[in-house]
């Protein structure tokens, strides 16, 4: 079920970003940010 | 897929994706503005950077009613801080500090206003604790990617998943929202 080599973001078509940084501060710099961006642009 | 939307309350980003009839309508807008306020109405009780919350006044010894929402909270805190051999605490030194179980709490309650939506899928991140749905049960599941622990700009895998959720744990730069120690924290954050 799982992908288990590290994979780039975009050619993993992802919809949504679960991990350790997810909190404001770390943010601005994260996949989510970059996912939100692309969508609401 | 829609992307509704992207706030910050109690610290950390939450991001709506819908898909569907109400993507992108003002009935999709209203029902993420219904979550929202879910979340704001979770901060404002839990909140340890409040001076005001309910929380913050429980550890200042102030006599507080606590509110059903808050028993709620302790009472699911306190399985795991049974089964988890201390690994998981509502309490660091004596300090009540219950954000480890507040998040996906609150994330599950502020998916109600969206689950009501017909015809409609969701998904959302309440700072990476992940909760979705999908209707019909031949669709596309919604692909989650996860974090790697080591660089936060890949990704290690990615769960396909059509109803329920994803958590993950980890040290990287979350200390200040984890209750969960390092050693457990590492082996989810590397087996997601």
């Amino acid at each position: 079920v799982l992908v288990q080599e590290t994979i780039s973001a975009q050619s993993a078509d992802i919809d949504m970003v679960s991990g350790a940084t997810v909190t404001s501060d770390g943010y601005v710099q994260s996949l989510q940010s970059a996912l939100d961006q692309a969508g609401l642009s | 897929v829609i992307r509704t939307g992207s706030e910050h309350v109690m610290g950390m980003p939450i991001s709506l994706a819908l898909r569907g009839r109400h993507a992108g309508d003002a009935h999709g807008d209203a029902a993420w503005a219904a979550a929202l306020e879910v979340l704001r109405a979770a901060d404002r009780t839990f909140s340890t950077y409040r001076a005001d919350s309910v929380i913050s006044r429980m550890n200042r010894g102030v006599p507080v009613d606590t509110p059903p929402e808050v028993a709620d909270v302790l009472r699911i805190g306190a399985r795991p801080e049974r089964s988890s051999g201390g690994a998981f605490a509502l309490r660091r030194d004596g300090v009540l500090d219950p954000s480890g179980v507040v998040k996906g709490w609150a994330a599950e309650r502020a998916a109600v206003a969206l689950a009501a939506l017909p015809d409609t899928d969701f998904c959302l991140s309440a700072g990476g604790d992940i909760t979705c749905r999908t209707r019909d049960p031949a669709a596309a599941p919604w692909r989650i990617g996860i974090e790697d622990p080591r660089d936060p700009t890949r990704i290690v895998a990615v769960v396909p998943i059509r109803t329920g959720a994803v958590a993950t744990s980890g040290t990287a730069t979350a200390a200040r929202t984890s209750s969960t120690p390092a050693p457990v924290a590492r082996r989810a954050a590397s087996r997601p």
